[in-house]
């Protein structure tokens, strides 16, 4: 038997270190557990005793994790003779108490429990810690073999196990769970940036322009979703002179909102600049070729246009970046696409674009919009720009009711693939 | 024609791709199935293997199985006419579905891509007139 003590300053470091090693656990005051209950019975059984018990030492107690022969619970450390049995490394014994020297005088032994005989093994954790003990108890003196003793060592390094398990088992859940938190945390963050940028992409509302009616609509594709979609119209000096743009980014999510959040910068920046659209164009085309940010086939379609005030409407000069040409619903009905088409911004290194000058008269609309919209599919073949205009034509000549008439088509779109934006600009008729 | 296998053509994302040799100077590598941001990346890694598989002077990409592509798809074409070009291929585009013709022409890339709406089986320069007949008329809408 092995009686290795252990000196008293050291002793409460030991102790510490001991209870720091109970709480990592988390054992104490746990529900009872099929597993811990089997033990305890069988160390009952194995000695043939009325009385055993898996007992954990807490800081001033004896919490039982099972008994048998005894009802479950705890009882003071002070008396325990567990709390003696787990100053060792081997098994504790008193066959007789009564006349043992260590426990003659122990309450447990003195007292109505009239302990008589005493065999605990600890209960040691993989870096040595004793918890508590697996013990057997009888009010009568006992001899015991060293195989007993060695099978109530086996059973106590089960327990040990167990609790191994359980310790891994909780370390596994607190890392999932703060795994969980982590991806949550992350989602909500992400979630956070994509309503911001996606705020930004799209006007909350169209400025008020004097002389022109304007209506815009975008319907993203679902609500968590950053779509690569965007418009604005704004003024580019004093004299009443407007840019108007409406695009569309490759791809989805944050990177297709950072793209479209340059794009969008840029556009205002070289719209000050410039008054040619189709140097505007090439501006932004060169700020994506160049932004080392930008994925290398990272690109944006896109129409952007110029309105300045005449003696009686708009002089429109507008160019294209791989996009669908806007259409423009003369007064009379008459509709046409305005502008040919140069290749998407940011893609082809030698890229060039040209300008397209229309005035506008009273009456006449023009529209731009994303190919969102083709995904209205009807019937053969590709409903582009000619079935749009088909679609449009006759049934409105204003703004708001052309928007209007272009949300009424999208909603019959069951599963749409792509965002859908429109935005339209009209002279209203005196 | 000869044909030869693509290896990366064990796609979980419906994209088969099949390589052959139209003309002893050509590889040609024809899709079979819409090309998105979920197969783009499988596009390109098949390119390469084609054009890494011999010698050519020209490099075609055959989109009549093609019944759709989104705009990654669409800048995927455009890095692999950049592979092929690295490699000094002449790069070609045949687009026989009008669906698939009419992307590339919004978004402008009917010459940079050098896109036709039919084969030209004696290799000459690849125009741009639709051929009579053909399949452009199947099937625009299927998206699987």
């Amino acid at each position: 038997m092995t009686t290795r003590t252990t000196a008293p300053d050291q002793a409460l470091d030991v102790e510490q270190q001991r209870l720091a090693a109970v709480r990592r656990y988390a054992i104490l005051d746990t529900p009872p557990e099929d597993i811990f209950d089997r033990i305890c019975a069988l160390a009952a059984r194995i000695f043939n005793v009325p009385i055993a018990t898996v007992s954990i030492v807490d800081e001033d107690r004896i919490w039982f994790k099972a008994a048998t022969g005894l009802p479950t619970g705890q009882i003071p450390r002070d008396p325990g003779l567990c709390a003696s049995a787990i100053l060792t490394d081997g098994p504790y014994l008193a066959t007789d108490a009564a006349v043992d020297p260590r426990t003659l005088d122990n309450p447990l032994v003195r007292g109505e429990l009239g302990l008589r005989f005493y065999a605990a093994a600890p209960i040691v954790t993989a870096d040595g810690h004793r918890l508590g003990t697996v013990d057997v108890i009888d009010t009568q003196p006992r001899q015991v073999t060293d195989a007993e003793l060695d099978r109530l060592a086996d059973l106590a390094a089960i327990v040990a196990d167990e609790l191994e398990l359980r310790l891994a088992a909780l370390r596994q859940a607190t890392i999932e769970r703060a795994a969980r938190r982590r991806v949550e945390a992350q989602w909500h963050h992400a979630q956070d940036v994509a309503t911001a940028l996606g705020h930004n992409l799209v006007p909350s509302r169209l400025a008020y322009v004097p002389g022109l009616e304007t209506a815009a609509f975008h319907q993203p594709l679902s609500d968590d979703h950053v779509g690569g979609d965007f418009y604005d119209l704004f003024p580019t000096d004093a004299t009443g002179t407007w840019a108007v743009f409406l695009g569309d980014v490759c791809g989805k999510g944050l990177a297709a909102a950072a793209l479209t959040a340059l794009v969008r910068y840029t556009l205002r920046a070289a719209a000050l600049i410039d008054d040619d659209p189709a140097a505007v164009l090439a501006n932004l085309h060169h700020t994506i070729m160049l932004d080392p940010e930008t994925n290398e086939y990272s690109y944006c379609t896109l129409a952007y246009g110029r309105l300045q005030p005449q003696p009686v409407g708009y002089r429109l000069t507008i160019a294209v970046a791989g996009h669908p040409p806007p259409l423009l619903i003369r007064g009379d009905g008459a509709t046409t696409t305005v502008a040919g088409t140069g290749p998407a911004a940011g893609l082809l290194a030698d890229a060039t674009y040209s300008t397209t000058t229309v005035d506008l008269f009273p009456g006449d609309t023009l529209v731009l919009y994303t190919d969102g919209i083709t995904d209205l599919r009807l019937g053969e073949g590709w409903p582009g720009p000619d079935d749009l205009t088909d679609l449009l034509a006759g049934t409105a000549t204003a703004a708001a009711a052309v928007i209007a008439r272009i949300q009424q088509l999208t909603a019959t779109i069951e599963h749409p693939h792509d965002d859908i934006a429109a935005l339209a600009v009209s002279i209203p008729t005196p | 024609m000869d044909e030869f296998t693509i290896t990366s053509s064990a796609d979980p994302d419906g994209l088969r791709l099949r390589g052959s040799r139209p003309r002893p100077d050509t590889v040609r590598l024809a899709v079979t199935g819409a090309i998105d941001v979920s197969n783009a990346s499988h596009l390109r890694a098949g390119v390469q293997e084609a054009v890494d598989a011999g010698e050519a002077a020209a490099f075609e990409l055959d989109l009549a199985g093609v019944p759709m592509l989104d705009s990654t798809g669409v800048g995927t074409l455009v890095a692999c006419r950049a592979a092929t070009q690295r490699v000094g291929l002449r790069f070609a585009v045949v687009a026989t579905r009008p669906i698939v013709y009419r992307i590339l022409q919004i978004v402008g890339l009917i010459e940079a891509l050098n896109v036709s709406m039919s084969a030209e089986p004696n290799g000459g320069e690849s125009g741009r007139i639709p051929a009579a007949g053909g399949d452009a008329g199947d099937d625009p809408d299927d998206r699987s």
